[in-house]
């Protein structure tokens, strides 16, 4: 591990990676795949905050990843939880059905 | 023509390809001995014979040759695909299954270090500062090949099947990492190797420092593995053979070879955390390298690891015809409701214990 | 060097599956694939040194939140999507996701050079000693709310995904 990866690098994978799941969450009305494109932008968080760490020499950014970690957990529990509930109610999950709020 | 240097990056690299294949040959030999056990130690406690028949003209060697025989019959079956299958994970899951749980095996030591020409090489395939991360990282992943080999193959038995495996497999996960964790706050290591150099005297060893731990660790190295009594995502009277209802010939051999390397790894595991690993009880290392030398105390080391993990091999076979299987209900409150608060408790008295201790 | 090999190996099999998450149809073969970007991120991690993010990142993202999200798929029996069925305002959503990315690229080309200079070695070996520290005396506080978050989440999807004892109002 003495060899040393350049910062840019993992910004530009971040980025990208931050890129792809922001698409999905556009692009896609599978409520579960727009879910997992939020779990892309969360894992371009980490990378960034790994890298950073490891950039400024604490792991401080490698705590931050935990915290993440436990946050993207309970996104995923809570979000699956309304997932079965609109199924139940409304027998899809698309997310163009998802309009009661709408005035 | 003059041998190259070998540095020492080259060696262990030589070296890990090497042991991987000793693992991975030595490996494929579980699953044989462990049908032929399983069919004959029932046999003896039933009063029964179990298969005797095959062998050379009057030598049936109690019947040994015929898992052999069961491997070609399985190896040469019409392999059959349901039609509705997704092909391409149908294909995959047995492989997605079999991977995690090489890596698993991959990371126990076998033994102490050998020396080669005066290289040290340590005596697992891969030594790793996380080990018990790593295994608990790694057995997460194991639940894909039993998950997505259910929904691949599109029936309603292999569905349940493995929707009962991954909730069953992801709920006991957390209490095998809750057990875990008293012995990493004792001897203050999560590398498998140190753990087991802390466990030097008879008295240190895991199962005395931490018994409550081990009584969890050997619950869930039974659900862990979907072993009989927690065998409810095959559940032949209910789901026919659940997730591998549809699958035949040298696939269901693969789902045979995961679910015994599976279990291999986790009595390799539970000898290392809670038996001292490799050392013989009352008699130290250093004896034993001043008597051998360091290669033969190591490959000492490897059969008594081995002899420990046998029986709980062993554990294995007399659970499953010995204890009924557990309602779905049943295993997920003894999971939830028992297991999961004990851990924690554990945890707590462990930590407020050492603490005491160390002030 | 060998480092700087893998890493590109590693970001490009994690950017490939990523676009597999969103461009497949079968929601099981992108949760798949998922895993397979959530791995190949923990490789990365283990290039740049931190071990502990790593077997954090396999335990708990690929060992048990896809997981969750293949049970949910497997539970509710989801089919594919069907063909066409991508959002009608996709054309604007591609734009403005190409402008956004164009964007982000060139914030990140005009921060390159203001960046910090690379501290190495005040990171130790022993990376999940110093985490676990980490944790426990600087962070314990963050530490403490993000258990209570948890379980604030436990709760809350028993509540949301149990089925209702009463019939629906207005279904």
């Amino acid at each position: 591990m003495s060899s040393i990866i350049p910062i840019e690098h993992s910004l530009i994978l971040a980025f990208l990676l931050f890129f792809i799941g922001a698409a999905g969450v556009l692009i896609r009305r599978n409520l579960i795949t727009v879910l997992m494109s939020i779990e892309l932008m969360l894992n371009s968080a980490n990378l960034l905050f790994v890298a950073a760490s490891r950039q400024v020499g604490n792991v401080d950014g490698q705590v931050m990843m935990s915290f993440v970690v436990v946050i993207a957990a309970c996104e995923a529990a809570i979000g699956l939880a309304m997932v079965i509930a609109i199924f139940r109610r409304y027998g899809n999950i698309k997310t163009e059905f998802l309009r009661a709020l709408r005035g | 023509m003059e041998l190259p240097v070998l540095d020492e990056t080259a060696v262990q690299i030589i070296a890990t390809v090497v042991k991987f294949l000793v693992v991975l040959v030595a490996v494929l030999h579980i699953p044989p001995v462990m049908i032929w056990v399983e069919r004959r130690a029932p046999a003896l406690m039933q009063r029964r014979r179990g298969p005797n028949r095959v062998g050379f003209f009057r030598w049936r060697l109690w019947g040994l040759l015929q898992t052999l025989a069961d491997a070609v019959k399985l190896i040469f079956k019409e392999e059959s695909v349901p039609g509705s299958a997704y092909r391409g994970f149908f294909h995959l899951a047995p492989l997605i299954g079999l991977i995690p749980t090489l890596l698993f095996v991959s990371s126990i030591p076998f033994g102490p270090g050998i020396e080669i020409g005066g290289w040290k090489i340590s005596l697992s395939v891969i030594e790793l500062d996380i080990g018990a991360l790593f295994i608990l990282a790694v057995t997460g992943i194991g639940v894909y090949g039993v998950t997505l080999a259910g929904w691949a193959s599109n029936g309603k038995f292999s569905l349940l099947g493995s929707l009962r495996a991954s909730a069953q497999m992801i709920s006991y996960e957390i209490p095998l990492g809750l057990s875990l964790i008293p012995l990493v706050l004792i001897y203050g290591s999560l590398n498998l190797q140190q753990l087991i150099y802390a466990q030097s005297v008879v008295w240190k060893w895991g199962i005395f420092l931490s018994p409550i731990s081990f009584f969890i660790f050997l619950i869930c190295m039974f659900a862990e593995t979907n072993r009989a009594p927690f065998d409810l995502s095959e559940g032949e009277s209910e789901l026919v053979a659940g997730f591998h209802t549809e699958y035949g010939s040298a696939k269901f051999a693969l789902f045979f070879l995961s679910e015994y390397v599976a279990m291999f790894a986790l009595s390799c595991l539970c000898s290392v955390l809670f038996f001292g690993g490799w050392q013989i009880p009352f008699v130290s290392h250093a004896l034993l390298v001043s008597l051998l030398g360091v290669n033969l105390a190591a490959l000492v080391g490897v059969a008594t690891l081995l002899l420990k993990a046998a029986f709980f091999m062993w554990l294995y076979v007399w659970v499953r015809w010995t204890l009924p299987r557990f309602r779905y209900d049943q295993l997920m409150n003894l999971g939830w409701k028992f297991l999961l608060p004990l851990g924690l408790a554990n945890i707590c008295v462990t930590a407020l214990v050492l603490a005491v201790m160390g002030a | 060097m060998i480092e700087l090999g893998f890493f590109y190996l590693f970001a490009v099999i994690a950017l490939g599956a990523a676009l597999g998450v969103i461009l497949l149809k079968n929601p099981v073969a992108a949760a798949m694939l998922l895993v397979v970007t959530l791995c190949a991120l923990a490789a990365e991690y283990v290039l740049l040194g931190a071990e502990f993010s790593a077997a954090i990142q396999v335990l708990v993202y690929a060992g048990a939140i896809v997981i969750l999200f293949t049970f949910v798929i497997m539970l509710l029996n989801l089919g594919q999507e069907e063909v066409g069925q991508l959002m009608g305002v996709s054309k604007w959503a591609l734009l403005f996701s190409l402008l956004t990315g164009a964007a982000i690229i060139l914030i990140q080309r005009l921060s390159v050079g203001r960046l910090p200079e690379a501290a190495l070695s005040t990171l130790g070996s022993d990376n999940v000693y110093e985490v676990g520290m980490a944790l426990f005396t600087r962070y314990l506080w963050p530490f403490e709310l993000a258990s209570l978050l948890i379980l604030l989440a436990v709760i809350a999807s028993i509540v949301i995904a149990k089925k209702p004892t009463l019939p629906a109002r207005d279904a």
